[in-house]
C-alpha cells in the first residue's frame, strides 16, 4: 500500500495522535486549576523526530540519486511533571497552539486524500 | 472513546467551578444571618477540589497523567475564623452585653473568589470548545 498512499498518512496520524494526548493533559490541567497541590503535565516530543528516522536509500550505480526518506514511525514522546502550579496563561496559550497544529495535521491529511482520489478519479 | 476523554473532563472542570460558585453565592447571601438550623450564625463555606482518575480502557501511558477534578468536599472555615462580635444592642439576638455573633464574611474575598471562579468556568469553556472543533475537523477529513 506505500506506493500510493505513502508514509504521510503514518507520519501525520502519529503527529495526530500526539496531539490529541497532548489535547488531554492540557484540558486535565484547566479542569484542576483550583486542586491542591495538583501540578502541570506536559506532553515534550523526544528529540528531534527527523533525525531519528532519516534512511539512506541504497544505490547499485553511481548514477543513482541517492535519495533520503523520512522513516515513517510513531512519534516518541516524553511525559513531563513540572512540578508548578498550574498557570492559566500558559495552559490556555498551550490550548491554542496545540488546538491549531491538530487541525494542521488534520488539513494537510485531508489534502492527501484529496490528492489520491483526484489521480483515482483521472484514470477512470 | 478515547477522543471523548477530554469533553469528560472539561465537563467535570465545568461542574466544579459551578458548585464553586454556588458556594460563594451561599456565603454572600447569608452575609448576616444570624440563625440557623445547628444553631448560631452561618458558617462561611469552602469548597475544596480533588483530582480524579480518568477511567480509560486504552492503556496509555497518559493513564496515570491525565486527571480530572471533582469536588472533594464542601468544609466550614476553621471555629475560630467564622464568626465574628458585633456590638448591637437592638437586635434580637444579641447577648447580655449587646454582642450579636454574625458570621465572619468578607465581601470583597468572597467577590474576588466569584471573579476568579468565573474566569477558570470560562478557560473550560474555551477547552471545551477546541475539543469539539478538533472532533469537527477530525470528521471532516474524508470530505
Amino acid at each position: 500500500m506505500e506506493f500510493l498512499f505513502g508514509k504521510t498518512i503514518k507520519i501525520l496520524t502519529s503527529m495526530m495522535d500526539f496531539r490529541s494526548q497532548k489535547h488531554q493533559l492540557i484540558t486535565s490541567n484547566i479542569a484542576n486549576i483550583d486542586t491542591p497541590e495538583y501540578t502541570s503535565k506536559d506532553l515534550q516530543f523526544k528529540g528531534v523526530i527527523g533525525e531519528a528516522m532519516r534512511k539512506q536509500l541504497t544505490t547499485t550505480s553511481k548514477k543513482h540519486l541517492s535519495g533520503q526518506f523520512v522513516n515513517a514511525g510513531i512519534i516518541d514522546s516524553d511525559f513531563v511533571d513540572s512540578e508548578e502550579r498550574v498557570n492559566v496563561e500558559k495552559e490556555m496559550a498551550n490550548l491554542a497552539e496545540n488546538h491549531l497544529m491538530y487541525n494542521l495535521s488534520v488539513e494537510l491529511l485531508s489534502r492527501k486524500f484529496r490528492s489520491i482520489k483526484s489521480v483515482l478519479n483521472e484514470v477512470k | 472513546m478515547e477522543f471523548f476523554t477530554p469533553f469528560k473532563i472539561c465537563g467535570d472542570g465545568l461542574a466544579a467551578q459551578r458548585a464553586k460558585m454556588d458556594v460563594i453565592v451561599s456565603n454572600i447571601a447569608n452575609v448576616n444571618t444570624t440563625r440557623t438550623p445547628e444553631g448560631g450564625p452561618y458558617k462561611r463555606k469552602v469548597v475544596v477540589f480533588s483530582t480524579d482518575s480518568v477511567d480509560s480502557s486504552f492503556d496509555s501511558k497518559l493513564k496515570d497523567a491525565v486527571k480530572t477534578v471533582k469536588v472533594d468536599g464542601i468544609e466550614e472555615a476553621a471555629a475560630n475564623e467564622s464568626v465574628k462580635m458585633m456590638h448591637n444592642p437592638g437586635h434580637p439576638d444579641a447577648d447580655e452585653r449587646g454582642f450579636v455573633a454574625v458570621p465572619n464574611i468578607n465581601i470583597v474575598t468572597e467577590m474576588v473568589d466569584m471573579m476568579l471562579t468565573n474566569r477558570a468556568y470560562e478557560a473550560c469553556v474555551t477547552a471545551f470548545d477546541a475539543s469539539k472543533n478538533m472532533a469537527v475537523k477530525t470528521l471532516d477529513i474524508g470530505k
